[in-house]
């Protein structure tokens, strides 16, 4: 195959271009070739989009245990150390950003596009209509036990407020309870779930306000804690 | 203790993340790295073999995904393909780095069994080209599935795989652009479906 007036269209390099292999004077060459070939460079539009997909294929891993933690820790010590934040083509990287607790602009503007859709949960209730929706809010924390890390819980609040518990494989197996501690004093009897050799993920609906949470503990079926989270 | 976020199981599109993100907010990064940190980890896994090094691979994935979040075009493919070319980069830069032998071909295997054993909901993001894409690699000669996952995933060269494969450079050449083109005109088939 070759274009109109010019030298053959390279089929296997253009191949070897979409997979993003192709490197030095091969690869100056070919692109040289596609920016005057019409032909080729509908080809490689095609060749790269079957390329990037080939990534959809990947195994799926169970990511370690905390690794959600440590790695949103890492994005907030790159903002720390001013990690330079690229606003795109045209405009100059900017100094590192200070992380938002409320909703910015923009996202917010989004999501208040997807409420009203009914994509999003964000809405207010029908008797605050008007009333700016507020931004649902999570709290994550480690669940340890014996000071090791065995999994994590997780309050969201979003109109109503729910509680998850994730168990990593390092907790062992067996039925536990889950109770809540509140700030004054009182200790909450959540529910009950069954921990499997592989981990469990269990989640309820609190009637108590986030705020109110000190900490979130599993116990035995003898009531001893074998795991707390401190909220 | 990380504050912030979207509610677990909101379906919030990659987009709006990704906008949240390109502005600072710190709910829609972790909502992002929430979402896609097993498929990433997976990935990274699957080319250094290492965990370790595969989580430190995947972590600086999401500090780069939060850098650059605002020049995503979703025009130019979807929020997890970019996401997991970005961790396939950092993991071959990574390997080449540390010198690691090349992994045997067979090991690259993995990619099509995972994507005709996996169960549904795993495949949720992107699934539909996931699924016709996992049909029409099982469908190729097996030396040309091999050699388009060694380019595509491992990050092979035509030489590489080449030596690795104990083949001339040119049948390298032709395996990677037959099995790449036969799997652009059976995904191509199956849309006309």
């Amino acid at each position: 195959m070759s274009w109109p007036g010019g030298d053959p269209c390279p089929a296997d390099a253009l191949a070897e271009l979409a997979l993003g292999t192709l490197a030095g004077e091969e690869r100056s060459g070919v692109l040289a070739h596609v920016a005057r070939c019409r032909t080729c460079q509908a080809e490689l539009a095609q060749l790269a989009v079957v390329a990037d997909d080939l990534l959809l294929l990947a195994p799926v891993a169970e990511a370690p245990l905390g690794f959600e933690l440590r790695t949103v820790e890492r994005l907030r010590a790159a903002e720390r150390d001013g990690c330079s934040v690229d606003r795109g083509p045209g405009h100059p990287a900017l100094p590192a950003r200070r992380w938002r607790r409320g909703l910015v602009s923009l996202a917010a503007a989004v999501l208040l596009v997807l409420a009203g859709l009914g994509i999003g949960r964000l809405s207010a209730s029908p008797g605050r209509t008007g009333r700016t929706p507020e931004r649902p809010a999570v709290v994550l924390a480690p669940l340890s036990s014996g000071g090791h890390e065995v999994g994590h819980v997780r309050v969201v609040t979003a109109g109503v407020t729910w509680l998850e518990v994730t168990v990593g494989k390092g907790l062992g197996s067996g039925l536990v309870s889950c109770v809540a501690r509140l700030r004054d004093g009182r200790v909450v009897q959540l529910g009950w779930f069954q921990v499997g050799p592989r981990g469990s993920s269990w989640s309820v609906r609190l009637d108590a306000d986030a705020a109110q949470l000190a900490s979130a503990q599993l116990l035995g079926p003898a009531g001893a804690v074998v795991a707390t989270a401190q909220l | 203790m990380v504050h912030g976020g979207f509610p677990p199981g909101e379906q919030v599109p990659d987009e709006a993340l990704l906008a949240g993100m390109a502005v600072g907010d710190e709910g829609a990064g972790i909502a992002f790295v929430r979402r896609y940190q097993h498929r990433v980890f997976g990935l990274a896994l699957a080319i250094l073999g290492d965990p370790g090094l595969a989580e430190d691979v995947a972590q600086e994935t999401f500090v780069r995904a939060w850098r650059h979040a605002s020049v995503f075009d979703a025009r130019r493919g979807s929020a997890p393909t970019w996401l997991l070319a970005i961790a396939r980069n950092l993991a071959i830069d990574c390997m080449r780095v540390r010198r690691a032998l090349p992994r045997d071909p067979e090991d690259a295997l993995w990619l099509e069994r995972a994507s005709l054993d996996r169960p549904p909901e795993e495949t949720a993001l992107g699934a539909d080209t996931a699924r016709r894409l996992g049909r029409a690699l099982a469908a190729i000669p097996a030396e040309q599935r091999r050699a388009v996952l060694l380019a595509a995933v491992h990050g092979r060269s035509a030489r590489e795989i080449a030596e690795i494969e104990s083949i001339p450079l040119g049948t390298a050449k032709s395996r990677i652009r037959s099995g790449l083109a036969r799997l652009r005109d059976a995904v191509s088939t199956e849309e006309v479906w």
